[in-house]
């Protein structure tokens, strides 16, 4: 490994140099000009996930989110058109929307009046004849939109880039799981945010959680509280050193945690035991077949993968995970659990009790990751021992069919996937 | 329902259970207080306003007596990481309101406001404002909670750390 010092003062824009495929540095995760840099170069260019389209059924309603730490609404107009809209009045900078979801066909900013359709379009500044027609054009001063908005099953996703890569592109491997994650409902909908949401926060970098969501090498350790029944369960045996579980670099900072060679058909058996259970496999058969039936419960009936979207994207169990970067060293996480349109409610209430039992801010696994988080970030601040390594698996790796480089479950492979891409991005 | 409503009496003996249910929970006797809990008790975190409804909705805690038994032992198991070491708390139960009295087998309905204070060493003091309203069954042993609600006032932070019991 070089010294950081020598490239940087060889490569002042770059920052590359802060990973290789065998570790990151630190000041990935403390320098405030690294993650200025990712605002930039990642969230202000590559596919965000920003909205979920069963959240926005009808003209008018809205949801608002981030793009990095930039403010964005999301909206269908009155033409069913979706648009990702920036949450900065074009006149005095202020936010026009200060909801996280509703149903509106303007925007006003409460500032100085001035009145947006939820297309974006500015109707007319207030008290008009102010305005000069030699030095203002109505049509002008519309909120500012991202320029790519395109969604994939229904997750939608913009990029500020102008041009780049499609969002087909960019999901690449990654479109696989999240059919999988959608097929399980019967008609193949998802419900996100009508169960609501729950949010968490922690004292430390985004990339902790991005890294986490998809690191098989941890639950044994963090989660052994609640893993460990006391009864030699599976719970134990999803990660640990003789897993059949896989991880897997699905290409494009796209990764996989896959326990489904450990878990076999008990997720599917489990469900179709379950109240309502066999009626709706009986539906999935109807409209995928008896095999991918088998397929979508034996994955999703219960917890079979992780799924990381780069950057800040996680399906996880019945939940779409978005993490938000704050600041370098502080970090909001949405936790959307969704619903299966079509399913019985018992079906519905019992996976949200089973997210509940885990995840958000009570929850008996969660927490555990947003202490280790805290910790590593206080550790971080140890500046002599400068690079945290990832060489776990790093010689054993089978090429998927697809191009997946895939290790044991409890391998570094999702991390290195991560971190290929950011160097990618990161280098100018 | 007594008709005259709630006595000083009645408002006297449900402040002392949530004044003793609130000392368990600050020294940390867990164990002591879910079996305050009757076998078909509820412990609940709503994680929306409105008229939550934990079939439709998601919680940030939905417990019925099993799980909550699972939880206290968690988190005294040493290796619940972000209990380790345990939060401190102090909280004040104030505004307390007697809605109905029940009487023989009917439940007496309380609610207060809630204000815990929670502090681990390298954090920072957390002030959790709630309105918390519990169903109290009536038992030979006094009152036992068949139902504790606690509505978090900021429904929208994104709290770091709510495993400790509110």
């Amino acid at each position: 490994m070089v010294a950081t010092d020598e490239l940087r003062a060889s490569n002042v824009a770059r920052f590359d140099h802060l990973v290789s495929d065998r570790a990151v540095h630190r000041e990935a995760y403390v320098d405030p000009a690294v993650f200025d840099a990712e605002l930039k170069r990642i969230f202000g260019r590559v596919w965000v996930y920003v909205a979920h389209e069963s959240q926005l059924r009808q003209p008018g309603d809205f949801v608002t989110s981030w793009i990095g730490r930039q403010p964005v609404i999301v909206a269908r107009s009155a033409d069913r058109r979706l648009h990702v809209l920036m949450n900065r009045c074009t006149h005095r900078a202020a936010t026009v929307c200060q909801e996280r979801a509703g149903t509106a066909s303007h925007f006003r900013c409460a500032y100085h009046g001035w009145t947006f359709r939820n297309d974006g379009t500015l109707i007319s500044p207030t008290f008009g004849s102010g305005y000069d027609a030699e030095d203002f054009r109505v049509e002008d001063y519309s909120l500012a939109a991202a320029p790519r908005v395109d969604a994939y099953r229904g997750f939608v996703f913009a990029s500020l880039a102008p041009a780049g890569p499609t969002l087909a592109e960019h999901l690449g491997n990654a479109r696989t799981y999240i059919d999988l994650f959608c097929d399980l409902a019967p008609a193949g909908d998802i419900e996100v945010g009508a169960a609501g949401s729950n949010h968490y926060g922690y004292a430390g970098n985004w990339k902790l959680q991005a890294e986490n969501g998809v690191d098989g090498y941890h639950p044994n350790f963090v989660h052994q509280a609640f893993l460990d029944n006391g009864r030699g369960g599976l719970a134990m045996q999803l990660f640990n050193g003789e897993s059949a579980g896989r991880a897997a670099d699905l290409g494009r900072g796209h990764a996989l945690l896959d326990s489904r060679p450990t878990l076999g058909d008990v997720h599917e058996r489990a469900f179709r035991g379950n109240p309502g259970g066999q009626a709706h496999y009986e539906l999935l058969v109807d409209r995928l077949g008896a095999e991918r039936a088998a397929e979508v419960i034996r994955t999703n009936g219960g917890q079979g993968f992780n799924l990381l979207v780069f950057p800040n994207l996680q399906l996880i169990q019945i939940q779409i995970r978005v993490i938000h970067p704050r600041r370098v060293d502080l970090t909001e996480i949405d936790l959307y659990p969704t619903l299966l349109a079509g399913a019985s409610e018992q079906t519905n209430a019992a996976r949200l009790r089973s997210h509940e039992g885990f995840y958000g801010p009570a929850g008996g696994g969660a927490p555990g990751d947003l202490e280790m988080f805290r910790r590593v970030q206080e550790g971080l601040a140890v500046e002599s021992v400068e690079w945290l390594p990832l060489l776990r698996g790093l010689r054993r790796t089978e090429l998927g069919p697809n191009g997946e480089l895939i290790g044991h479950v409890t391998d570094e492979h999702p991390q290195r996937a991560f971190y290929r891409r950011w160097a990618e991005e990161m280098a100018g | 329902m007594n008709p005259n409503g709630p006595t000083a009496a009645d408002r006297s003996a449900v402040e002392a259970f949530l004044y003793h249910e609130a000392a368990l929970l600050d020294a940390g006797a867990l164990d002591d207080w879910v079996e305050l809990f009757t076998d078909d008790g509820v412990y609940w975190v709503p994680a929306r306003t409105g008229a939550p409804d934990p079939a439709r909705h998601v919680s940030i805690v939905y417990d019925d007596k099993p799980r909550l038994l699972v939880r206290v032992a968690r988190l005294q198991s040493g290796k619940e990481y972000a209990q380790e070491p345990p939060s401190r708390t102090c909280r004040q139960v104030s505004n307390v309101a007697v809605l109905s009295t029940g009487e023989g087998d009917v439940d007496v309905e309380a609610s207060a406001v809630l204000v815990v204070y929670e502090t681990r060493p390298n954090t920072t003091t957390q002030t959790i404002p709630a309105r918390a309203t519990w169903r109290l069954a009536r038992t030979d042993d006094g009152f036992r909670v068949r139902r504790k609600q606690v509505m978090l006032l900021e429904l929208g932070r994104y709290y770091e750390n709510l495993t400790f019991l509110l």
